[in-house]
């Protein structure tokens, strides 16, 4: 019972701390977004293959964002996949299947008119399944990434203005529209990675699950992640947004077998707004 | 304002190059792809990863004072795959083979022994004209009906529990079975444990594994028993079973024989078994050409290591003076044993 009371006292204050210390400006406006885009991968897990595998890749998100001038936060689910060739031969599949809830605060210091800083947390997980047939027994494989990040993101805010023209019997005209270019840029705080041991494969003469499962846990390397996309506001409240962006993986030297994996992606995104 | 939408231009273009290539600054260099590159690696990996150098008795260090005189840069590839698959085979093992485009290495368990069935023999002799076929098996009664015959060509073909149900179900009132896994060379593991779940009335421990665990060669991580639940505690068979083995029973099918020792109900007749008992680990070499080689051990379960074959029960070969007379050795001594001379 006392457990409980402190508990409710605990939850009490840490409510009536977070109303206290953020007079949050009541403009926030939620997106639902989704994103497409197609482009370059490449992938190489020395468990399996010297070798590194380059190809197609097609990436799809859904996800949810709030932002606000002096804040945004959102999460968000990726799939993608990429078909990779090596040697002019062999074919390897990649299935990603990654997530992140981010939150980020305005950093005035760094912000000017127009030009806003944006950082904060990013917490990401991602399982990469990949298929290769011809490695045999080790053909199939699995591995967990998951880290935390520190998120930037510069944005610079412009609108084209309203330009019209008279020629003749035409009249063009083109409406001021609203745009945001923004970079972001994902630097690993913490990265925490389940990959394989050291005979690569599963003991598969095993019958017990947990024990085929023996994995190899371990902390580091490197993942980066970058977004440079224009963002064009429409009258309506929605947005779409045209991103270039790119992704590395490298698990590192506390890695039994290293993973280097990297994506690049031409993505259009739209924002439906939904209040 | 033309060149500020210029320079704009200009400096997202600039960004997207720079990006375009970031990676491999952090990334490693890929190793060489020439004949000696190649064969380095390959032989690294076995050295680090294969199994078995103690049971095949394999100097691996002289291997490669051997092999690495002998590959040099201007090698044909298909010399240099001559040479790399000579060096595997001199593991004798059958787990163990190179893939490339042009070609396949392989070490051929079968030869180091007689093939122990003559399959014409069994269909005129014991299946005869009304066998059946329930899924891959071919099964009939034998011995004037007082035992059956089944005969199971390949791990690799997938059967149900119900085509096993039957085909017990039909024989549940004879004195025995005889199960025939000669020649077979393998296939699916989870084969042989479907397959035994249909013969254990208790969840029964019926072999030990290990897998490797490091690059020094008895680096291997603790070794576990392997237990198989029933299939149903009620419907089991629990007469006797005679396995036929023989060197062509490679892979799951010694899997199948060493688990056939662990069980009070089933003994093996014929020539000892191909073995195969570790599982294979697959992968590529820098010049695009893959592998596999076995990584884990598998043990009886008092500790011996039967990589090598597993020895019968009961030993018999096909004997020329019992064919001529229409009898099959190796059949004829696994139904003395099961339902006497």
């Amino acid at each position: 019972m006392k457990y409980f009371r402190s508990c409710r006292i605990a939850a009490i204050l840490l409510i009536a701390s977070f109303s206290a210390a953020e007079e949050f400006p009541k403009l926030s406006r939620h997106y639902l977004h989704l994103d497409m885009g197609a482009a370059y991968g490449n992938f190489r897990d020395t468990g399996t293959s010297p070798l590194r595998y380059q190809g197609f890749t097609a990436a799809s998100t859904a996800g949810f964002l709030s932002a606000n001038p002096e804040f945004r936060w959102g999460l968000r689910t990726d799939i993608f996949y990429t078909a990779g060739i090596a040697a002019n031969a062999y074919l390897l599949h990649s299935f990603y299947c990654a997530s992140d809830v981010f939150y980020l605060r305005r950093i005035p210091p760094l912000s000017a008119k127009g030009l806003d800083f944006f950082a904060g947390p990013a917490l990401s997980g991602l399982t990469a399944f990949t298929i290769n047939d011809a490695y045999q027994n080790a053909m199939v494989n699995v591995d967990i990434f998951s880290g935390l990040f520190l998120r930037s993101q510069l944005q610079y805010a412009f609108k084209r203005p309203e330009w019209g023209k008279k020629l003749a019997f035409l009249r063009l005209q083109r409406p001021a529209r609203d745009y945001v270019l923004a970079f972001r840029l994902d630097i690993p705080v913490l990265r925490l990675n389940i990959r394989p041991e050291f005979p690569y494969v599963l003991n598969g003469t095993q019958t017990d699950i947990e024990k085929i499962f023996s994995r190899h846990f371990f902390a580091g390397g490197l993942q980066l992640q970058s977004r440079l996309g224009l963002t064009r506001f429409l009258k309506n409240g929605n947005a779409i947004e045209t991103a270039y962006v790119w992704e590395m993986i490298s698990t590192g030297r506390r890695d039994i077998y290293l993973l280097e994996s990297a994506r690049h992606a031409l993505v259009f995104a739209f924002y439906f707004r939904l209040n | 304002m033309r060149n500020k939408r210029l320079t704009r231009s200009s400096v997202f273009i600039a960004v997207l190059l720079l990006l375009n290539s970031c990676e491999y600054i952090f990334f490693k260099p890929i190793p060489s792809c020439s004949a000696p590159g190649t064969f380095e690696y390959l032989w690294s990996k076995v050295d680090e990863q294969y199994a078995y150098f103690d049971v095949k008795n394999v100097d691996w260090d002289a291997v490669y004072s051997r092999y690495s005189a002998k590959i040099r840069d201007d090698i044909s590839e298909d010399s240099l795959f001559f040479y790399l698959g000579s060096m595997l085979n001199e593991l004798r093992d059958g787990h163990v083979n190179l893939f490339s485009e042009f070609n396949v290495s392989r070490f051929d368990i079968t030869l180091l022994g007689p093939q122990n069935l003559d399959y014409r023999l069994v269909k005129e002799h014991y299946l005869g004209n009304d066998f059946y076929t329930t899924g891959p098996f071919q099964h009939n009664f034998i011995a004037g009906g007082r035992a059956a015959y089944i005969r199971y060509a390949s791990f690799s073909s997938g059967f149900t529990n119900d085509n096993i149900r039957f085909i017990l179900d039909r024989y549940k009132d004879t004195g025995g079975l005889v199960l025939d896994l000669r020649q077979n060379g393998g296939g699916y593991l989870s084969g042989v444990y479907q397959l035994l779940s249909h013969f254990i009335t208790t969840e029964t421990p019926v072999y030990k594994t290990c897998i490797k665990s490091g690059p020094d060669h008895n680096a291997f991580s603790d070794t576990e028993p392997v237990y198989i639940a029933p299939f149903d505690t009620l419907l089991a068979y629990s007469a006797p079973v005679a396995v036929l083995i023989d060197r062509g029973s490679y892979s799951a099918s010694s899997m199948f024989s060493l688990a056939a020792i662990a069980l009070d109900n089933m003994f093996l007749v014929g020539d000892t078994s191909g073995g195969g008992l570790g599982m294979p680990n697959g992968g590529q070499l820098p010049n695009g050409w893959t592998y596999r080689f076995s990584i884990t051990r598998t043990l009886s379960l008092d500790d011996n290591n039967y990589e090598n074959g597993v020895p019968p029960d009961i030993l018999a070969f096909l004997d020329p003076a019992d064919k001529a007379l229409g009898l099959d050795t190796v059949i004829e001594a696994a139904l003395d044993s099961l339902l006497g001379p």
